[in-house]
């Protein structure tokens, strides 16, 4: 049996910092996960509205949102049920004397084990909060369709030229904004605010794991090695968490760098098709015989002329880019559709302790395996 | 590819199509000449010398008034056609023609297209004669 030993002010003070008033953090780990990470899963894991392919990516965003805010409800739930069982446990010890404490501890006795981590190494608490910072929009555009039809210089086109590109199926404007509308700068803000809620759950894992080995300083015996393991989980717990975000953070990091490609081809096929529509309008105003109407003939002439197919295969280009693209299941729509996957594999069934710390000073003991 | 049509971005435009670039510059000298604007003369003029970009009178609102009225006529002309006329007229815009076919639409739209222009043609694509109605011509 483990020598035991306890200061139930240590104890008390690691339930603070989980789940009390949060000592030298200032709000504890658990107000931290319910508000701050909550709310600013709500201001940032977010896209507004858009065109086809920013309406695909809003959708996914929304699972993530919807995911990290019931993560963060769990974290703190499981942080403030340890943070309860501490302070009772603490509370227990002081209304007991020694011997009965020890008597208490030995009934608590676990198949602990061996080799858990918990060393703090000197290291100091810190705020997970202060990385919830206002994420940056670097890598992004205000808006993404206005930027092809300017990369593409559709704005600048003569009203013919629309019409001509109009007549091979493609209003060009429509057609743009239809698919691309939505905001790239928002996107970024979004992926580095995975990057942020990442940092959060890194910050908050550290925590958890210092006072952990600050409060095992002063706590000593069967029920102290419990809960090393215990908080040695939910630190490596949140740890995974941080992981999971940090995923599905370069997941979106592939996603922007895939839509910047093909807005790339797609704002290239544009020029061409403009440049192509050009050379029919040169054409149609060069054409002395359209200063009448003209007959059926000189119409198939026209219509089915070289320029005119030059410019209808220029437009096809585009739109086989785009229904390539928009029909598959790889590059951007692969990417697209396994966005929220990264978090699938976090459970917080699995990746943080069962039952959140649980001592058998508070009553009966729970079954463990290997318990006698 | 010549040098002027390098600088004039006509090189750029039909991305280096050598026939390509002959007919647009075919097209701008006689869109010039039919419309008989001395400003445009001279802006295609500018072009066809490499001072110039064609881009700078494809843009031209004498450029687009006149490629507007043309659009137009060919719409009007597709609305008297009966309903399978028209199809099988539209139907042609996705099928690139074959090179006989082509050929044979593309000399009759060049005849047509120069018929009533009273130009040698011998000069026909060359320089936009800047006042075709002096004495001597």
């Amino acid at each position: 049996m483990a020598t035991f030993s306890v200061k139930p002010a240590a104890l008390h003070a690691y339930a603070d910092l989980l789940g009390g008033d949060g000592g030298s953090l200032g709000s504890a780990l658990n107000l931290q996960y319910l508000t701050d990470y909550s709310a600013y899963v709500d201001e940032w894991i977010k896209l507004g509205d858009g065109g086809l392919l920013f309406q695909k990516i809003k959708d996914r965003i929304t699972v993530i949102h919807d995911r990290l805010s019931l993560d963060s409800l769990n974290i703190s739930t499981n942080l403030v049920e340890s943070s309860m069982g501490l302070d009772a446990a603490a509370t227990t010890y002081r209304n007991t004397d020694r011997d009965v404490s020890e008597h208490i501890d030995a009934a608590y006795h676990t198949g602990r084990p061996e080799g858990l981590p918990g060393s703090d190494g000197g290291a100091s608490l810190s705020a997970p909060d202060k990385e919830l910072t206002e994420p940056s929009e670097e890598g992004g555009v205000p808006e993404l369709a206005q930027q092809i039809l300017d990369g593409a210089g559709v704005m600048s086109v003569s009203d013919l030229v629309l019409k001509i590109l109009g007549w091979c199926g493609l209003d060009v404007m429509g057609w743009v904004r239809d698919r691309f509308t939505g905001s790239m700068a928002e996107l970024a803000q979004c992926k580095n605010a995975l990057d942020n809620l990442a940092s959060f759950d890194s910050t908050a894992s550290s925590d958890v794991s210092i006072g952990a080995a600050h409060m095992l300083t002063q706590w000593s015996g069967n029920a102290a090695n419990a809960a090393q393991d215990t908080f040695a989980k939910t630190s490596d717990g949140l740890s995974s968490h941080a992981t999971a975000l940090s995923g599905v953070s370069n997941t979106m990091t592939a996603l922007i760098a895939g839509i910047q490609e093909l807005t790339a081809a797609i704002e290239g096929g544009i020029t061409t098709a403009i440049d192509a529509a050009l050379e029919a309008a040169a054409a149609v105003a060069a054409a002395g015989c359209l200063e009448e109407v003209p007959g059926v003939d000189v119409l198939a002439d026209i219509i089915g002329g070289w320029r005119v197919y030059k410019v209808y295969k220029a437009v096809k280009e585009v739109t086989d880019i785009w229904n390539v693209v928009w029909a598959g299941n790889e590059g951007v729509m692969g990417l697209i559709m396994t966005l929220a996957g990264g978090l699938d594999g976090w459970d917080v069934s699995s990746d943080l302790p069962k039952t959140p710390y649980y001592n058998g000073a508070q009553g009966p003991a729970p079954t463990y395996s290997g318990s006698s | 590819m010549r040098d002027e049509d390098t600088a004039n971005g006509i090189a750029s435009l039909v991305r280096g199509n050598a026939a390509d670039a002959r007919e647009l510059r075919a097209n701008i000298v006689v869109f010039a000449r039919r419309l008989g604007d001395p400003q445009i003369t001279r802006m295609v003029n500018e072009v066809l010398r490499g001072q110039r970009n064609v881009r700078d009178v494809l843009r031209t609102p004498e450029f687009n008034d006149v490629g507007q009225r043309h659009v137009a006529t060919i719409e009007r002309g597709l609305d008297e056609l009966s309903a399978d006329e028209r199809s099988a007229v539209l139907s042609s815009l996705g099928r690139r023609p074959e090179a006989e076919e082509l050929e044979e639409s593309e000399g009759r739209l060049q005849s047509l297209r120069v018929a009533d222009l009273s130009v040698s043609p011998v000069d026909r694509w060359g320089e936009v004669d800047p006042d075709p109605e002096r004495p001597g011509r």
